[in-house]
């Protein structure tokens, strides 16, 4: 049996007084499904935080696919293969969908110059294909013009479309 | 503007450099090694502006109107209320404020160089992070943008430019006054406003600043034509930057609701 995809060891987090979370052990595998549910003020958004890499434990340890892991900023989280789609502030509206997709992972040549043709027809390819979004025609529409469903939707294909393990929409 | 922060402070950061490379051409340094110094030290000043917003936090434009009334008075700290000749030799001179086509230098340098940052902006990498950075900070340093990097590289490209603007105001005068460069940050901000800036950062094109330039320039040319008072022109820029900043908006909100 393989190891789970993410296991969370006894984790206990402090925000100088205050116990956010306090021992709290779960695993998710390959292809599940896990929801996270707790009333204001349980510790959903610190464990979404800490599994992401924008905090650190103050006791206990993550692991991920077995393997003892110690984030210590959110590009270590992407390098392992999480995405976190925080509800909000995933997107940037003033941008066009195919710049969104791309953003910080962005086509280009050897002297940091866009590709942008190249960028557009895989922005096509992944809204045709990974995630259909229904009531987007192209992918140089605006962010800004599109629907919250269909914003999160754009931010999902993008983490599909850079083969993340872990998605956490937030 | 573009990457969410403003700076204030361009207008005397080119006259505090044009001094400084004047100065240095009067002790027989060359021009073609003062004025690059001129654009390294405006570069240095933009970049430090954008440190101490960053560092401490800060609205940038608390921090750049202190930087605007600094540089002012190192100016005068520097070299006195007095005015200073630029004779740089015929070689530099030819190269910022000669003519071709009965056109001066500067137009083609201001050409030469809205086309560079046209390229940077929109076909680069870097511009692609500086209206992420503007237009959502939050998601930008979420997929892993350095906002902070972003935000001091366009504090330093502001204030280069406007040593750069200095240098080539400075060779068509050929001399430089310590007052000089007086509501040039307004000025600047009405003609990216006036251009389509969001006043908020992320939105905006050269293409329009470039326009918004030349909009404020051939409206001033007329008033100065037509003989009116100075003051036409202030109470001209300011109902400029208001209009257009409310058009601005109403764009935003409508294009958001």
């Amino acid at each position: 049996m393989s190891a789970p995809l993410i296991e969370l060891h006894y984790i206990s987090k402090s925000f100088g007084p205050l116990t956010a979370l306090r021992s709290l052990s779960f695993s998710v595998g390959q292809g599940d499904v896990v929801g996270l549910l707790g009333d204001n003020g349980a510790g959903k958004s610190t464990a979404v935080n800490l599994i992401s890499g924008i905090h650190r434990p103050t006791s206990g340890h993550l692991s991920i696919n077995g393997q003892r892991t110690d984030f210590t900023c959110r590009a270590d989280s992407a390098r392992a293969g999480i995405e976190t789609i925080y509800h909000n502030t995933a997107l940037v509206d003033s941008f066009s969908i195919t710049r969104n997709i791309f953003m910080d992972r962005e086509i280009t040549s050897a002297f940091g110059f866009l590709k942008q043709r190249e960028m557009r027809d895989i922005a096509m390819q992944v809204l045709e294909g990974a995630v259909h979004i229904s009531g987007i025609d192209s992918p140089e529409k605006m962010v800004g013009e599109l629907s919250g469903g269909q914003k999160q939707a754009v931010a999902i294909a993008r983490a599909v479309f850079f083969k993340r393990n872990v998605l956490l929409p937030f | 503007m573009l990457a969410g922060e403003f700076d204030l402070s361009i207008g005397s950061v080119y006259t505090f450099t044009a001094i400084l490379m004047a100065t240095l051409v009067a002790g027989c340094v060359s021009a073609f090694i003062a004025a690059p110094i001129g654009i390294i030290v405006g570069i240095l000043i933009g970049v430090l502006h954008g440190l101490i917003t960053l560092r401490f936090g800060m609205p940038s434009f608390i921090v750049t109107l202190g930087g605007l009334l600094f540089w002012r008075g190192a100016v005068l700290l520097y070299n006195g209320a007095v005015q200073v000749r630029f004779d740089p030799g015929p070689a530099f001179s030819g190269l910022f404020a000669g003519t071709l086509f009965g056109v001066n230098a500067a137009f083609y340098w201001s050409i030469a160089l809205a086309a560079a940052f046209y390229v940077l902006l929109h076909n680069h990498k870097f511009g692609n992070h500086v209206f992420a950075t503007g237009g959502n900070p939050a998601a930008a340093t979420a997929i892993g943008i350095n906002t902070r990097r972003v935000k001091i590289f366009a504090f330093g490209i502001a204030g280069g430019m406007a040593a750069m603007a200095g240098i080539l105001a400075t060779s068509r005068v050929g001399s430089v006054q310590p007052g000089q460069g007086v509501g040039l940050e307004l000025q600047a901000i009405a003609a990216c406003v006036i251009g389509g800036v969001s006043l908020q950062g992320g939105r905006g094109s050269i293409i329009g600043i470039a326009l918004g330039v030349m909009l404020i320039h051939t409206i001033t040319d007329v008033l100065l034509l037509l003989r009116a008072p100075g003051f036409y022109l202030d109470m001209f820029i300011a109902v400029l930057i208001v209009a257009a900043a409310a058009t601005n908006h109403g764009i935003e909100r409508r294009g958001s609701a």
